[in-house]
């Protein structure tokens, strides 16, 4: 119970501000959707694209070192099983590969746009696209190579023990590295329909949302 | 004894090239990859990026089904 008692306060502070915001009358103060409109789209696809290869390296790496560990812990008593459990750490590796592929598609859509021509309904989706498609690639990503780091670091310790089981469990390995391709084609369609940032045609029409000044 | 014996595998494994052929398979996932997704991008697919991502994600799968062909067979030798 004592520890949960920090966030109290945490909670106490946000509800007396709501309230205090909602009582004096300036409750559409807290607006989601201005928030949204006034970002700029740059900010959203460069977080995408640094969250992709972020969390894709941080799951291969954690793979990597689980399965590191055990081989060099098993290999201390069976030498043989060092020079074919390199597999699983290719494996691993595959995963961090996916998230380069997609940054480097993701940021070719990146082009310098004026500020005042640059808040276009396409450039509003683009930038969207491209926040949630490397979120959804980094977090497939990351738990891929966890999953695929601890099923390697299994099959090092069983094949100390028993040579034939080492072509079961790369069974699953392979099965466990699917689910990084499923993540890489979610990111890839959802950002099929994504143009690149152009400026908008012409500063007479307006422009997408009346927030931007 | 067994640190003999641990020895005579490392020498062994250093001279016939285990972890020379890693460090090229390692490279060469990282260098297939992207050649083949900026080459198919401008002579292949005319410039649609999905495709050429689909191109690399191809040719990162051969090289690892390639480095396990290798392993396996090469474990079969010995």
């Amino acid at each position: 119970m004592g520890y949960y008692y920090n966030y109290g306060l945490v909670t106490f502070l946000v509800i007396v501000i709501a309230l205090y915001l909602l009582f004096t009358g300036s409750g559409e103060a807290f607006n989601v959707g201005r928030f949204l409109e006034e970002s700029s789209p740059y900010a959203w696809a460069a977080t995408g694209i640094g969250l992709c290869i972020g969390l894709s390296v941080l799951g291969a790496g954690w793979g990597i070192f689980i399965t590191g560990a055990s081989i060099l812990g098993g290999g201390v008593r069976a030498p043989r099983i060092s020079t074919k459990n390199l597999i699983s750490i290719i494996f691993c590796e595959v995963v961090a590969i996916y998230g380069v592929i997609i940054g480097i598609v993701y940021s070719a859509k990146l082009a310098s746009v004026p500020d005042d021509i640059l808040y276009t309904r396409q450039n509003y989706f683009t930038g969207y696209a491209m926040f949630w498609g490397g979120f959804t690639v980094g977090m497939c990503n990351l738990l891929c190579g966890v999953c695929v780091g601890i099923t390697g670091s299994t099959a090092a310790l069983s094949d100390a023990a028993d040579p034939n089981l080492f072509v079961k469990i790369l069974v699953v390995e392979v099965f466990g590295s699917i689910l990084g391709l499923f993540g890489l084609i979610v990111g890839l369609l959802m950002t099929s329909a994504a143009q690149e940032f152009k400026g908008a045609e012409s500063t007479s029409s307006p422009l997408a949302s009346p927030f931007v000044h | 004894t067994e640190q003999a014996a641990i020895g005579k595998l490392n020498t062994q494994a250093a001279s016939n090239g285990t972890l020379f052929k890693l460090v090229i398979f390692s490279l060469s996932l990282g260098i297939i990859p992207l050649t083949s997704y900026y080459g198919s991008l401008f002579y292949l697919w005319n410039g649609n990026s999905t495709l050429a991502a689909i191109t690399a994600i191809v040719a990162a799968n051969l090289v690892l089904i390639a480095y396990i062909v290798l392993s396996v067979l090469e474990d079969k030798q010995a």
